[in-house]
Formats: structure tokens, sequence, C-alpha cells
């Protein structure tokens, strides 16, 4: 590691760390710990949320995937944008209105139950752990291959950094760090799509051609069938990611870090914007990598294709630009991982620890503690975790957080909102099945199940990478027949709900 | 490379050193203090922009990577390349005064980069105006604050350079030049630029703060000052207390000398040349008429402004503050120097908020005055209603004894008239002498004491020690009348009301007892525990007398209310002993 990579690397971690003590002064209530006290304007979270939602993985990867899978790699990319029409659509203004903290508070605005919450808390805890593992494994991967540094120490300082943040900062601190990485990433993904351009002189025509001499796909590069070949798996495959990005909660928690309605839409579209800028930026580092790095040397350097951005940014503008590019990199890592860790805090001591050990009944001094204390635990474990992961694949992982978020939350969100014969009943059985489904499908299919390098060596019963297709549909089966064969006993005001829900009005009926 | 980064730090040090001593300049001061408006912002502008030019001239020349310059950048050659400072004049710039004033410098900055040339002109050109803009929109972005703390900046700096570096790379692509300069200077730049930028924005806080500091120590010695002229205001006019007041100025404000004036004339002097500006001197100077008529603040900047006939007098400004009330200019309050300079920003902030201040306490005072003023009228009001049954059932009485007891009629109708008058003149005074309210009382007394002489015997005892002892008119009347109505109204016989008047200790005890049915427990909670009692129970006439003897003789007048254990009740309060007039805003 040269000094030019030491001294990003420590501007960004000292930068990151200034932002979590100035929050750490703002950060001493529960609801600025949790929602950074609403103050947010919409499109500071709109940064934030495509903050989240722009892993690494998502950085480094799609490039690769592009430069590597040609048409397929930038298919990969669409998904991820079009999730955001149906979290805008239909779920972000009544997950705004209906809860405080937590997911769970949605749900249990319309069926207060500790049932409910129990589950709703599992899942998002399962979705944020399992979103964070493999993202802490790779960061630590990719560190070791950007900054030469060992994997372990990688993943301790990624794993430390984020639990300072969430522990000190809490939502205000995640939520800036996130808005920083936002606004690097994009600036520095720009300038380098500038510089892809301006090495072919402004001229697209040269640097097609030379992507076509940089693959060994040719002319066909820009055609599909690459990567994605069974058209059951495509299917499976975006399925859960335009569901499940509806049923993530640490993307919907944000929606309570601002002040109205009109904000969430801003930040909904804010982030549509910044992600769709971002994936049609990839795309051109993704051609500028095939037509100035090519494939043979790519596949050499690493085969997953994570290591096209910054060779890209190398052979462009030298050291000096790697460097910046690695810095990027390593923030964007921190900032995700922030954002799941405050996630799985919010589940545990909001829902589990102060809604159903407590009853309620703590002061708000307490419930803070109890805050950062589950922070801490969640940062230490995780870390722990992705120690003991180094060389197993977890990337899997992955795929199940959308899947689990697509069958199990949304179907459960989505009714609560707009299904007036929706039950209690209904939501347990819903969110059971579709947790069930999802976990043992993923189980049986090909990436636990598999003759060459699975954990358990033998034919997959089940085919399917993604059993998205599978699953999802049986989360929402699951919610429909547990509340038609269980209707509600008791008679709920559905229509005074309803319009709490879509605009945040509480209805005072008469005898209410 | 760390050769490169040592030589920049000594250049950016020579700068910070220029800076420092500009900061110092008053002239220069001056410009942070103002306020924004186009012409503040072109100025800005300018200045920022003159000091970007000064930038790129102490930075160094490249050619092949070596530095080739000793002193400053004068020439260029076409093969040569500027490491120019710039960028942190530019930066600062935006910082400070927004996208605009950024964007202006960072043009200036580039038009004169353009003229000095070399390789990567254009980008050096570009990067300034670019760098100003988002220098500017970044600083509102994180932070509402007029300077951003210097770590912030710290931050910040770190990316013009590298803006500067990646569009080096983006318009001299395949340059094999243009990257070994960005592998070179490039890290150089970042950490000495981001260090400028730190220790600029920390300089530029300190000298604002300096200026924030001197005006809360203004205000707070104002604040001082008002507070202890708090009690001359109180009592009385401005007029009666012109020496307290011009005294505790001069004490407190260190000032030549201070002098209080009314609309026409001089109340009080203190200070330098009190021998020959003698109170009850005319006000003849222009500016102290402009003052009274404008209410504003006039400043005297020489002799000739102040007037004094005395050729020899040592005072040369003054300060003119107008006090009001009640939208008039009532008071002149004048602050005078004995040289013009001694007038600082801080003396006028200082005079202005002393105005203000007494202004402002003169008119809560007066408002004060007239809210007790409204209550008083209220309770005179409500004393001077009498109960038309009352007047009604004694007419009514009288008609009926005249055949009976001609001579027992007259007497009541004398009653009558005694305590018809009574009410009538309680309206003029809100504390009469107890020998009066005890007349009324007895007056009262036989009237009913005629009324229901077969039902009940009224018993009036008092001791005759008490003299010159002030109570609210008709206060024990109503309790009486309480005990009559509500506490013997079932009793049809044996009915036995006493009113006592005792010394005890200082106070005066006034006890009316009867043997009725007496109160609820509920009503005695409330009684003694300050809330108000329910009036349709009766208790209006107890709740009136007890808020009159609150707020006319204090708390401790409070009424007490007690059952006896057998049967009836007792209502008690106590009167100070003397002529003790307290809250009393008769006048």
């Amino acid at each position: 590691m040269n000094f030019t990579y030491f001294l990003f690397f420590v501007c960004i971690v000292v930068c990151t760390l200034i932002i979590t003590y100035w929050a750490a002064r703002r950060s001493k209530t529960t609801i600025q710990f949790y929602t950074a006290a609403g103050r947010l304007t919409g499109i500071q979270n709109g940064m934030a949320i495509a903050g989240d939602y722009i892993s690494a993985a998502s950085f480094l990867g799609i490039v690769g995937a592009i430069a590597l899978n040609g048409y397929d790699g930038f298919l990969y990319s669409l998904g991820f944008l079009v999730s955001y029409l149906v979290v805008l659509l239909f779920v972000a203004e009544p997950v705004h209105h209906l809860g405080k903290y937590s997911l769970g508070d949605v749900i249990c605005a319309r069926f207060p139950s500790n049932q409910i919450r129990w589950i709703m808390a599992i899942g998002s805890f399962i979705i944020s752990i399992f979103y964070m593992i493999p993202q802490l494994v790779a960061s630590g991967l990719l560190l070791r291959l950007l900054l030469n540094i060992d994997y372990s120490t990688s993943v301790l300082v990624i794993g430390s950094l984020m639990t300072v943040y969430v522990v000190f900062g809490g939502m205000i601190a995640t939520s800036w760090v996130q808005i920083v990485k936002t606004i690097l990433l994009m600036s520095s993904t720009f300038l380098l799509s500038l510089i892809v351009f301006s090495y072919y002189n402004w001229d697209v025509y040269t640097l097609i051609d030379k992507v076509k001499m940089g693959t060994p796909f040719g002319d066909q590069f820009f055609m599909p069938g690459h990567l994605l070949t069974n058209p059951y798996e495509v299917f499976s495959l975006y399925i859960a990611l335009i569901l499940g990005t509806a049923g993530l909660p640490h993307i919907l928690i944000r929606f309570y870090t601002v002040r109205n309605a009109a904000e969430v839409r801003k930040s909904v579209l804010t982030a549509s914007w910044i992600i769709g800028l971002f994936y049609l930026m990839t795309l051109v580092l993704g051609l500028g990598t095939a037509a100035v790095i090519g494939y043979d040397y790519l596949i050499v350097a690493d085969s997953t294709g994570n290591l096209a951005a910054p060779l890209l940014a190398k052979a462009l503008g030298g050291d000096f630009l790697l460097a910046f590019i690695s810095a990027i990199a390593f923030t964007t890592v921190v900032a995700v991982v922030a954002g799941l860790v405050i996630s799985a805090t919010t589940a545990f001591s909001h829902d589990i620890y102060h809604h159903i050990i407590k009853k309620g009944n703590t002061t708000e001094k307490e419930q803070l503690r109890a805050a950062q204390w589950s922070a801490f635990a969640i940062g230490l474990i995780s870390t722990l975790f992705a120690l003991g992961l180094k060389n197993i694949n977890v990337t899997f992982l992955v795929s199940l957080t959308f899947i689990v978020a697509a069958s199990s939350n949304l179907p459960v969100i989505l009714f609560t909102i707009y299904w007036k014969r929706f039950s209690k009943t209904g939501a347990l059985i819903g969110m059971i099945s579709g947790l069930v489904a999802s976990l043992s499908l993923l189980m049986l299919g090909p990436h636990i199940m598999n003759v060459e390098n699975g954990w358990i060596l033998r034919e997959p019963i089940f085919n399917l990478y993604n059993p998205g297709i599978i699953a999802i549909p049986i989360g929402f089966l699951g919610a429909i027949l547990g509340s038609l064969f269980f209707p509600s006993k008791e008679e709920i005001d559905f229509e005074r709900f309803y319009l709490k829900a879509q605009t945040g009005i509480t209805l005072r009926r008469e005898g209410k | 490379m760390k050769d490169l980064t040592i030589i920049l730090l000594e250049r950016i040090g020579l700068l910070l050193v220029i800076a420092f001593v500009l900061t110092r300049v008053p002239n220069f001061r001056s410009l942070l203090y103002r306020e924004y408006d186009t012409k503040m912002t072109i100025i800005h502008a300018c200045v920022f922009g003159v000091f970007a030019i000064a930038s790129s001239h102490f930075g160094i020349v490249l050619s092949n990577g070596e530095v080739i310059n000793k002193g400053l950048v004068w020439i260029v050659e076409p093969d040569h390349m500027v490491v120019s400072l710039s960028l942190i004049a530019i930066v600062i710039a935006g910082l400070l005064g927004g996208p605009i004033v950024g964007l202006g410098a960072g043009i200036i900055a580039a038009v004169h980069l353009v003229f000095l040339g070399g390789i990567g002109w254009f980008a050096n050109m570009l990067v300034n105006p670019l760098t100003g803009l988002l220098a500017g929109l970044t600083g509102r972005f994180f932070s509402k604050a007029r300077v951003i703390s210097p770590i912030q900046a710290l931050f910040i700096g770190v990316f013009p350079p590298i803006l500067q570096m990646q569009l080096l790379i983006v318009l001299y692509p395949q340059n094999e030049n243009v990257i070994q300069f960005v592998n070179l200077t490039g890290l150089p730049l970042v950490l000495s630029n981001s260090i400028a930028i730190a220790v600029f924005t920390a300089m530029i806080g300190i000298v604002l703060n300096e200026q924030e500091n001197e005006a809360a120590l203004a205000t707070k010695q104002a604040l001082t000052i008002a507070e202890e002229a708090l009690p001359f205001l109180k009592s009385g006019s401005l007029s009666d207390h012109a020496d307290g007041i011009a005294n505790l100025l001069y004490e407190r404000s260190g000032v030549a000398a201070i002098s209080v004036t009314s609309q026409d004339e001089v109340l009080a002097f203190k200070g330098i040349g009190d021998d020959h500006h003698q109170i009850g001197h005319k006000i003849i100077t222009p500016l102290s008429k402009e003052a009274l008529e404008t209410k504003e603040i006039q400043i005297a900047y020489s002799k000739t402004d102040i007037a004094c006939q005395n050729p020899e007098c040592p005072l040369e400004a003054a300060i003119i503050i107008p006090i009001t009330e009640a939208n008039d200019t009532i008071s002149l309050i004048k602050f005078y120097f004995r040289k013009t300079q001694h007038i600082r920003p801080v003396e006028k902030v200082l005079a202005q908020g002393i105005g203000d201040l007494i202004s402002n306490q003169l008119k809560a005072i007066a408002s004060e005055n007239l809210k007790a003023n409204i209550r008083d009228a209220e309770l005179r009001n409500l004393q001077a209603q009498i109960n038309p049954h009352f007047l009604f059932n004694t007419l009514h009485l009288i008609a009926t004894l005249f055949r009976v007891d001609p001579k027992r009629a007259r007497h009541i109708t004398i009653q009558l008239a005694n305590f018809m008058r009574f009410n009538l003149g309680i309206a003029s005074e809100s504390l009469i002498l107890l020998e009066r309210e005890c007349e009324h009382v007895k007056a009262y007394i036989e009237i009913i004491q005629a009324r229901f002489s077969n039902r009940l015997q009224i018993n009036f005892e008092q001791e005759r020690t008490v003299s010159n002892v002030l109570i609210p008119p008709s206060t024990i009347q109503p309790l009486v009348e309480n005990s009559i109505q509500h506490g013997l109204k079932s009793v049809t016989t044996n009915g036995k009301i006493d009113v006592l008047i005792k010394k005890q200790e200082d106070r005066i005890m006034v006890i009316v007892q009867d043997n009725g049915v007496g109160f609820d427990e509920k009503e005695i909670e409330n009684i003694n525990h300050k809330r108000k009692t329910n009036k349709d129970n009766g208790g209006i006439g107890l709740y009136n007398v007890n808020q009159r003897l609150i707020s006319l003789l204090g708390e401790e007048s409070r009424v007490y209310v007690e059952n006896f254990p057998s049967r009836g009740s007792k209502v008690y309060f106590t009167i100070p002993n003397g002529a003790v007039r307290r809250n009393t805003n008769a006048n």
C-alpha cells in the first residue's frame, strides 16, 4: 500500500468520524437516534437512500458485469432502478404515516400485537444481518485487492467503523455518511465517465469499436444471452429484485427521517434519479473497461470482474486516480453496512426490547442505552461472522434477503395498507410462510446443494438459483388464505386506518 | 513528492502570513462584517479574485517533474506547468460568500491563469470558477452557519485539487505528461490545499468571533444597567430619579459624562464638565431636538454638534439616546465622550441597547399599572352591586313595621339609608377604616334582625383596642349574608350568627360563625386550597370576598372556612393591624 492510498483512506475515515462526532452531539434522544428526528430534507434523504442501495458490490460488480457480459450486465442493473416504482407508488408514504421507528410499527398500527411485532422484528433482523455479512465479507476481499491489506484487518476496520458510526451517531451519522458517500460516488463516477469519453476524443463510435475489439463476444457483446440464460431464473431474479426492495427494512425506515409526505416523495424521486444516473454511468465505465483494459486482462486480474473500475482508473489516470476510486469504494462499503446496522438495531432495540420485553415501559434514556448496546452487539457479531466466513461463498445471502423481503415483508405491508379484509392471523401466516418458503427453497436450491462446491454435496432438489418465483407467491397466498380462513374477529375501522395511511390524518369519529 | 509537499506548504505559509496581516487591518476586517447585497458580492468577488491572482504567483512552475522557480511565478514557458495555489482563495471565497462570490472570484482567477499559460492551462482555468461554485454550494449544503468549522473545511479542501487533477485527465487524454504530473502533484496539492483552507477558515472564524464577543459584552452590560435602573423606573417617573440613573450609568458604562434630560431641560449631569453643564439648562442643540422628534439615536461627532457655551469644555462627542414612553419621547440620555474616536460600534450598540431596554421597561411598567387600575375598577364595580331582593324585602318590612311599630320603622329606614349610602360610597375607595366597615355591618345586621327577629339572633362583638385598621369595603357583610342565605337557610328557629373582631398578635382576625348546616367538605377543600368555589352553590359572595382580600391585602389575608364538629361553621380571615397599605394602587 503506497502513501497516496493510505492518505485518501485516512482522509475518508477522519471525515466520517468527524460526521459521527458532530452527529453524536445531536443524538441525545431516541427519535434522533432512530430517525434523525425527521429533520432531513427530501433531497438529503434521497441521497441517503441511494447511498443505502448502491453497495460496493453494485458499484464494482456491475461495472465488471457489463465489461464481461455486455448487455446482460446492464439488464441486471435495470432491476434495481425499476424496483423504486413499487416503493414510490405503494409503500413509501403509508410507511411514513403509519410507523414511528421500525417496520413493525407499520403493521402494528393496524394489528397491535406482540406476535406480529416478533415476526416483523425477526424478519427485519434476518434481512439486515444476512445482507450485512456478505457485504462485510465482500468488502474484506475487496479491500485486500485494492489496498493490499489482509482480509481480517480490513473486515475489522470496516466492522469497527460501522459500529462506531451507529453507536455514537445513530441515524444522523449514518445518513450523513451515506450522503457524503453518494456525492463522492456520483461525482467520481461522473468524472471517470468523462475521462472515458475524452480518452476516445469524445467519439462514441471509436469507443464502441474498441469495445468490440476488447471482448471475445465481438458484435454479440451488445446482444443478450451471455449471463442470464435461463428465462425462469431471469424472471425469478427480477421479481425478487423489484418486489424485494419495497420490503427491505433499511430502505423503508429511511422514510421516517423526513418531515412530511411531500419530502417522502421527493426522497424517492431523488433516489431513483441518482440510482438511474448511476447505472447509466456504470454502463459507460463498463464499456470503457472492456475497451481500455480488455476482457482477457480483466479476467486474469480478478475472475469476478470486481476490479474493473479500479483497473480502469489506473489505466486512465494513474495511481492518483486509482487511489481516489479505491477510497470511494471504501466509503461505499462502510456507508452501506452502517445503514444495515441501524436497521437491525431498530428491529431489536425498538421492537423486541422496548415493545415486547419491556412492554413499552422504558424511559427515553433506557431506550437510547439499549439501542446503543444493541448496535454495538450487532456490529460485533456481524464482524465476527464475517471474519469466520472468509473462505465460504456467502454471496447467495444477498439474493436471499431480497427474496425474504419480497415474500415475507412485502405481502404483509401491502395487504395491511390496502386490503380491508386482511386479518391479524393472515399477517402472521403470510410472514411465516414467506419466510419458511424462501429459506427452505434456498436450502434445497443449488446455492447450498451442489455437487461441485456446495455445503451439501448432492444434486439440488430444487433447481433454481433464485427461488423468488415460487417463494413470493407462497408468501402472498399464505397471507390471503390466512385472512380468508381466519377473518378478523374485532371490527376494525378500515376507512379511518386507510385515511391515516394515505394522508397521515387521524380521523376522530364519534364514540372512538 | 515529499519535497514538493514541503515546498507547497512553504509557499502557503507566506500566503497565510499575508492573509493574517490583512485580517488585522481594520478596513479589510470591516469587509467581513458587512451584510451581503449585490455591491458587496461584487466587491468580495473582486477581493478574493485579486487574492487568488496573488496565490497563483505564489505557486510553483514544474518542468519535467522538477521545480524550476526559486521566487514567485512570473513567466511560464509553453512547455512548463504552473502549480497554482489560487484554489485556496477560491474555496474560501465560496465558503464565506456563497456560490456567486466563489464563481466571480474563480472567473477572475481563471482569466489571469489563461494569461499565465503553460501546459494544462485550460484545465487550470476551468477548475477555478467550478470550484468556487461548488464550494459555495457545498458550504450551504453542509452548514447554515456563516463560517463552517475548520475541520469541515479540511475535508472540503481535499476535493478541489482532485477535481483539478480529473479535469486535467479529461481535457488532456492519453497524455503521458499529464498523467505523470497528476501522480506527482496530486497528493501534495490535496494535502497542502486542505490544510491551508482549514487554517484560513479558522482565521476568519476568529475575526468574526472577536466581533461577536464584543457585541455580546455590550449586550450584557446594557442588560445589567437596565436591570439596575429598574427600581428607579418602577417608582415614579423618570424625572424624579434622573440623578440616580445618571449616577448608575456613569459608574457602569465608563464614559466621560452622562446627562439625563427631560423634554426641555437638563435634569441631571454627572462626570467631566459638571462645573458648567448645570442642571436646569435648556436643551438647545439641534441634534437633541432631532432625537426627541425622530425617537432615534443621534450621534454628535464634534464640539459644534454638542454646542457647549464653554469653550474650555473637554467633551467632544456624544451619543444621544431618546427614551420613549407611550410613543412620546419623554427624556434623553446622553453619553459624552472626550474624543470622537472613543465612539466604537460597541458603544453604539450599548447605547442602543440601554435606550431600548429602558423604554421597554417603562412600557411594561405602564401596562402593569394599567392592568392594576382595570382590576381595581372591576372590583369596585362588584362591590357596588346590591342585591335588589334585599332592597325590596327591606322596604316591605318597613311598610309592615309602620303599622305595628312606627318608631322601629323609622330606625330601620335610617339604617337602610346608611347601608345604601355606604354601598354607593364604596366605589370610590379600595380600602376603608374598619370602623366604617363595622357600621355597615351593624346597619345590615339591624335590618336583618328586624326581618327575622323570631328566627335568628345575630351577635356582633368588637374588641375596642383596634383602631386605624384598613379593610376592603363590604367584606364582612357578604359573609353574614352568606350565613343567612345558606348556612341558616333551613333553620327556622334559634339561628345564631356571631361576628367577632379580635386582636391576634399583630393582626386583626374577623370571624363570622353560625350554627347552620355548615359547608360541604368539598366546598371547604375548594376554598382552602385556592380553587375557585362552585358559584351556583352560593359561593359567589365568599369567592368575591376572598379575591378582594387577596388582591388588596395579600395572600396572608385569605379566607379560611371550618365546620364545627357539632353543627355550624366558621369563616374567618385576618387583616394587618395598623396602617399597612400594600398593593393598593390607590393613586
